[in-house]
């Protein structure tokens, strides 16, 4: 459920609920390819049924092809699917083992519980030893740990290694599984002394094989990355944006809002970490122009909803960060006019400060609520709401992914 | 049978996956660069200093190869500008009529009344797969006055993103230790 519960759309407390919904439907599947016998299962290794092979291959090319497509599409983010990490040789050890354990048994984790279920004795005594298994390995791990955590390569990906691009190497893998399924079915036939009747007879899945073939040589010729996604806002917009009122905000209504403390706007910081570690105004959270449409912001901008305002020492940065989120499509967003230069400027710099008994009512209310900013800042009011607020918006952990182990 | 709904099905996911990429292909076209990509480049600000801009202005070093762009209201264009500089106004930037100034290889100098239209013009340029733009730090004004009226060297690297004052001199009570 790799994109929907990160999202949101799934309560992550409903989890489990649906590993066991997917678990039961994998169960069924598993059951369903004949993979409760260890007979058929073994079988690979010696050559009369090669029925694992041709399973698993198609699961994964038909999974990487909705992937590459859906990804491409927007419809699934990428990122937020789990890769298992490389750890070198103790999946080398961990890959040998299980072989070992594979020919032996008949069964591998997965279809030793189905074939347990259906009532398999030999299956009951796998599952009892994989148990006595994973038990010894936890009661040991000190002494497996230098090899658990051996050659850590990160996550790393084949054709990264191989040095092809990554549609290449999809095109390839589908043509070498749809040789290997002819191959292995040659085999097959020539194992079991198939008769030539029977295999004339055999349906024909020369159609959907050449879809996927079809299919990948399309992707093959889409770009790498799409330019323009769906949902952003045009160009055209953004221009007429960056020339209208309400997209700023004045420096008066910050500093109004910091003095009576308020808790109606989100100030956002684009100016670098540096400066922003040295001073920055109260409650004020720091995102980079560059950080901007980073997945760890999203909740920020779509589900907060108060008014954002971005301020740097001047416009230039804040622009640019406006920019990259109007275009990214959020909403309730707005630059403070003249950033950190202006409002310091007019509070303590610039002698323009008009006077309090200034004739002119608009003047002197100005002169006013300048001169009690001022005050305000001078004494410290800033430092004290800056500790009281402090963790008001915190960057927002990195959406926990749950570890998928796979295989059969 | 099971054949057929194999057939049919894998047909059936086959066609609406191409069917959606030729939709996303044909719809969404607005962008030449992805948002990320933008950032990468328009984050090196400022991209342009006084030094080089004073060399351009005074007709040494990549003159031929530079065209500056004044993003001002017509009417401000008209009473002072910059030499050479060609007027488009920053709310036509996209128009059609200017598409043919801007389809250059020269690279073309943004200015305008204040720096962050020169930055964002910049940026949606950039957006639309432009890669030789750059924003001239300052506006009109600043630029006449501190590169053609007298070059100011105490200027050579001004932009106005950089911080005018130690902000924490205000708040003598404002440094708060993190």
């Amino acid at each position: 459920m790799a994109p929907l519960i990160p999202h949101g759309i799934i309560n992550p407390e409903l989890t489990l609920f649906f590993a066991l919904i997917v678990g039961i439907g994998f169960g069924y599947v598993l059951e369903q390819a004949g993979f409760s016998s260890a007979k058929k299962l073994a079988g690979v290794f010696y050559g009369y049924d090669f029925v694992v092979l041709r399973v698993f291959f198609t699961a994964g090319i038909t999974a990487m092809t909705g992937l590459l497509f859906f990804n491409y599409l927007g419809w699934v983010d990428m990122t937020m699917v789990f890769i298992n990490p490389t750890f070198l040789y103790s999946a080398i050890t961990g890959g040998v083992i299980m072989g070992f354990g594979f020919i032996m048994g008949g069964y591998c984790p997965g279809t030793s519980i189905v074939a347990a279920v259906t009532g398999k004795i030999d299956a009951m005594l796998f599952i009892i030893g994989m148990f006595a298994g994973i038990f010894l390995f936890g009661h040991f791990y000190d002494l497996f740990e230098p090899l658990y955590n051996s050659h850590f390569l990160g996550n790393i990906f084949v054709y990264d290694s191989l040095g092809m691009s990554r549609s290449w190497f999809a095109l390839i893998l589908v043509i070498t599984a749809l040789l290997a399924f002819a191959i292995t079915q040659l085999i097959e036939d020539k194992i079991n002394k198939t008769s030539p009747e029977k295999i004339r007879t055999r349906p024909s899945y020369v159609l959907p094989a050449m879809l996927l073939i079809v299919s990948m040589i399309v992707f093959l010729f889409l770009p790498a990355e799409r330019k323009s996604r769906p949902g952003e806002r045009a160009p055209d917009v953004l221009l007429a944006e960056i020339h209208d009122e309400k997209t700023y905000v004045s420096t008066h209504r910050v500093i109004h809002e910091i003095k009576n403390g308020h808790n109606n706007l989100v100030l956002i910081d684009v100016r670098d970490k540096a400066e922003y570690d040295r001073f920055t105004l109260p409650g004020a959270v720091s995102i980079r122009p560059d950080a901007i449409p980073d997945r760890q912001w999203r909740p920020l901008f779509k589900k907060d909803q108060r008014d954002k305002v971005f301020f740097g020492n001047g416009n230039s940065k804040a622009v640019m960060a406006y920019l990259a989120a109007s275009r990214a499509g959020y909403e309730r967003i707005y630059l403070m006019d003249g950033g950190l230069n202006a409002m310091f400027g007019e509070l303590f710099a610039d002698e323009h400060i008009p006077d309090t008994t200034a004739y002119d009512l608009q003047n002197r209310s100005t002169a006013r609520f300048l001169n009690s900013a001022r005050q305000f800042f001078l004494e410290g009011g800033v430092a004290a709401k800056q500790e009281e607020e402090k963790p008001r918006i915190q960057a927002p952990e990195e959406s926990e992914v749950i570890p998928v182990i796979g295989g059969c | 049978m099971n054949n057929q709904i194999l057939n049919t099905s894998s047909t059936l996911l086959f066609s609406v996956i191409m069917l959606a990429v030729i939709f996303s292909l044909l719809t969404t076209n607005n962008y030449r660069q992805s948002n990320r990509q933008v950032l990468e480049q328009s984050t090196e600000y400022p991209s342009l200093s006084y030094v080089d801009l004073y060399q351009i202005l005074r007709g040494e070093g990549m003159t031929d190869n530079v065209v500056l762009i004044d993003l001002r209201p017509a009417e401000d264009f008209k009473k002072s500008h910059l030499p050479n500089a060609i007027n488009i106004p920053s709310e036509e930037l996209l128009n059609r009529k200017h598409r043919r100034t801007l389809r250059t290889k020269k690279n073309l100098l943004l200015y305008a009344g204040s720096e962050h239209i020169a930055v964002a013009a910049q940026t949606i340029l950039l957006a639309k797969g432009m890669d030789n733009v750059k924003a001239i730090p300052g506006n009109h004004h600043g630029i006449k006055e501190h590169i053609l009226d007298g070059f100011d060297p105490s200027r050579a690297y001004f932009h106005e993103d950089k911080a005018r004052w130690d902000h924490q001199r205000f708040m003598p009570l404002g440094t708060v230790a993190r």
